[in-house]
């Protein structure tokens, strides 16, 4: 009798361990909210431009007041870590000679005015401007956006995005979202529909 | 250590993949058959493994495809050989119907999880947005409705083109008057659609409203959708492209959280939207309207005679009609909406049977003129045909089943037979029947949810829960509502968001 008895426990647990995580899992419920739906979330091509200039104004309150002004630049660290560098009117953000070795700017750069960028640099973090950005050959960036036109310099990379309120313009040879997709619409649809896109 | 773990999995599946291949072979070789033998001898067998030996019997009456078709039992007092061999033909019928639409799910989750992806409306940023209205069906919806209108008022869409019209189908609750508020709250916003006789379901009641709509689309809701600002133009972007017809978003159940059921629809929601109709979509198959959180051309409507009154699934017959007329349904998966999913299983049994009924009535209805059709690719006549046998398939599964066990119980052939049999069929519900699984986890990783996914053994008794409403749907319908020509009853799915308190 007994053995009978074991021989069926023996093959419940066999049943039930498989089931074992599910058990868990229902009785644990650390899984259990509906799925996220974005809400806002309305396929706009601008959406990316859009929340990079929500995030600049919640954390840089004084940019948009400072715009114009001579008193910056200064760098210092968000949050999150990430370094920032804010240009002011001259609109050349400083390099460190650690950063040209490298060929390399690890920190976000924000131009209170109009961007001139120089060039064969790799900008790991977004750019902003709140005038104009003229980038010289030569250069990637992650993502630019400026409330003025762009200029992107000959055999410059776009990685991610690129964003103009006026006007975007690519030079010979440069390249937009080398390595994501969708390639062609990266650059030339983040502009409004009504402004020009034009590769010289 | 990653790789030595790897390494170890690739064993154990090697090994798997091993047995089972040895299994299938030796079920597809030659079976060693006994010939006929009086009753009373076949009580007794006599054999020998020894292919040698003269007791093994060899092959005798094999078929071309190595099935052994002639059935010898010991029972044939009760079933004849002739009835038996009958049997196993339609268990190998149904194991190949099975095998199709395995290969079908795998081929789906393997195209959404490495195939390329085909969103070809979502970056439609600007244009000449069309002329819209938004039809709410609402039938004694008074704790949804007002949610559903307040984030419809609030959608980005051009006012001046936009009309949202709930369309009150015979309510004996308050919701006729919680849309009368919200429409006067609101002057010029919503125009209401009331309807108090006609005859009932979604439907009818869509049909008549339509008739009041002189808009480019017609974009409709359940009154238990919540729509997200975007959605509607993420919705409408299809409709530039002329070939579409319909547009299909995604559906997410809200009340996931609720109990277990509700967490198992909610995978099974997930299968279903982000790998099987995404999947359809990359392939340019048929992805199906789904008749809620989508749209249609109004011209398109028109052409293919409207709303059909008498369609218990008004979404499946809609895809076909279309279909069948040249237009394309669309499906944007990151349109999404929030639903509520049955928290009972009464409810969630009754659903499926609706379901069933009306799929099934389209199957009836659109089998044969989709394969006559000359205005259908052959890969959407294929996707199509399969997409109508869905729910075919689980009366078809459980007679399998049945055939199964009873050609184990009778067939009196060599022992080892029947254990191959038995291990047959248990592969086949491991790696065929399962395929329904696959697809679900690959959803639900493609979510990004971690911890759900390990709830997915316990949806084996949801879908024998379906499998058993599906098969009785079917069985009812066809022997009760086609002989007795009983009219097909609409049956509406309960709510369980209670109504917002007031003043």
């Amino acid at each position: 009798m007994s053995w009978i008895v074991l021989f069926f426990s023996f093959q419940a647990v066999l049943f039930l361990l498989p089931l074992l995580p599910a058990l868990v899992e229902w009785r644990a419920r650390r899984d259990a909210q509906p799925l996220k739906v974005v809400r806002d979330y309305d396929g706009n091509i601008k959406h990316f431009a859009n929340r990079f200039r929500q995030f600049l104004t919640e954390q840089f309150a004084e940019l948009a007041q400072a715009a114009g002004s001579t008193t910056v630049p200064r760098s210092g660290r968000l949050a999150t870590g990430d370094r920032y560098q804010l240009v002011g009117a001259d609109g050349k953000p400083s390099i460190s000679e650690q950063e040209r070795a490298a060929q390399a700017v690890e920190q976000l750069v924000l131009g209170t005015s109009a961007l001139e960028l120089g060039q064969g640099l790799l900008y790991e973090k977004e750019v902003f401007a709140a005038g104009a950005i003229r980038t010289g050959s030569d250069n990637s960036f992650r993502a630019l956006l400026a409330r003025g036109e762009i200029v992107l310099g000959e055999q410059c990379d776009v990685l991610r995005w690129a964003h103009s309120d006026t006007r975007f313009t690519a030079s010979r040879r440069a390249r937009c979202s080398a390595g994501s997709r969708p390639t062609r619409s990266w650059c030339c649809m983040a502009t409004p529909a009504s402004a020009a896109c034009m590769r010289r | 250590m990653p790789n030595a773990r790897h390494r170890l999995i690739l064993h154990v599946l090697t090994l798997f993949a091993g047995w089972w291949l040895s299994l299938s072979l030796a079920v597809a070789a030659a079976a060693p058959v006994a010939p006929a033998v009086p009753a009373a001898a076949a009580a007794a067998p006599a054999f020998s493994l020894d292919p040698a030996s003269a007791l093994h019997k060899k092959a005798e009456n094999n078929n071309w495809l190595g099935i052994q078709d002639q059935v010898q039992s010991r029972h044939q007092q009760l079933l004849t050989s002739r009835t038996l061999t009958v049997m196993l033909y339609l268990l190998w019928g149904v194991i190949a119907l099975v095998l199709v639409y395995t290969v079908r799910h795998y081929y789906f989750t393997f195209n959404r999880l490495y195939g390329n992806q085909r969103h070809p409306y979502l970056d439609v940023d600007s244009g000449n947005w069309p002329s819209v209205t938004v039809l709410v069906a609402a039938h004694n919806e008074q704790a949804v409705i007002a949610d559903s209108l307040r984030a419809l008022l609030e959608v980005d869409y051009p006012r001046d083109r936009l009309r949202i019209m709930p369309v009150n189908d015979r309510s004996t609750d308050d919701t006729r008057r919680i849309i009368d508020e919200i429409c006067a709250a609101h002057p010029g916003r919503i125009t209401p659609f009331h309807r108090s006789g006609g005859k009932p379901g979604k439907a009818a009641a869509l049909k008549d409203a339509t008739a009041q709509v002189d808009s480019d689309i017609l974009i409709v809701f359940d009154a238990d959708y919540v729509p997200g600002r975007g959605l509607l133009r993420q919705l409408v972007a299809p409709f530039f492209d002329p070939e579409v017809g319909a547009v299909m978003g995604r559906v997410v159940p809200l009340n996931t959280g609720s109990n277990l059921l509700t967490r198992l629809l909610d995978m099974e929601r997930s299968g279903g939207y982000q790998v099987d109709q995404q999947a359809r979509m990359n392939l340019s198959l048929v992805p199906q309207y789904g008749g809620t959180v989508g749209g249609v051309r109004r011209i398109a409507l028109e052409a293919i005679g409207g709303w059909h009154e008498d369609a218990l699934a008004e979404d499946t017959d809609l895809t076909y009609r279309l279909l069948l007329s040249g237009w394309k349904t669309a499906y944007q998966n990151r349109s999404e909406c929030y639903e509520e999913v049955p928290e009972t299983w009464p409810v969630r049994v009754r659903q499926i049977m609706r379901w069933s009924k009306g799929h099934n009535q389209a199957a009836f209805r659109y089998a044969g003129a989709l394969l006559a059709s000359d205005k259908v690719a052959l890969r959407e006549k294929l996707d199509g045909m399969l997409l109508l046998g869905v729910f075919a398939m689980s009366p078809i599964l459980l007679a399998g089943w049945i055939l199964a066990i009873i050609l184990f119980y009778f067939d009196a052939n060599h022992w080892l037979t029947g254990v191959l049999a038995l291990f047959c069929l248990m592969s086949y519900s491991a790696l065929g029947n399962f395929a329904a699984f696959f697809e679900i986890g690959a959803a639900v990783y493609l979510d990004g949810s971690r911890e759900r996914i390990r709830l997915m053994p316990l949806n084996y008794f949801g879908f024998l829960v379906s499998l058993l409403s599906i098969t009785i749907a079917t069985f009812r319908q066809v022997l009760f509502d086609g002989l007795f020509r009983r009219s097909l009853e609409w049956d509406k799915t309960m709510r369980y968001r209670q109504p917002e308190a007031r003043p």
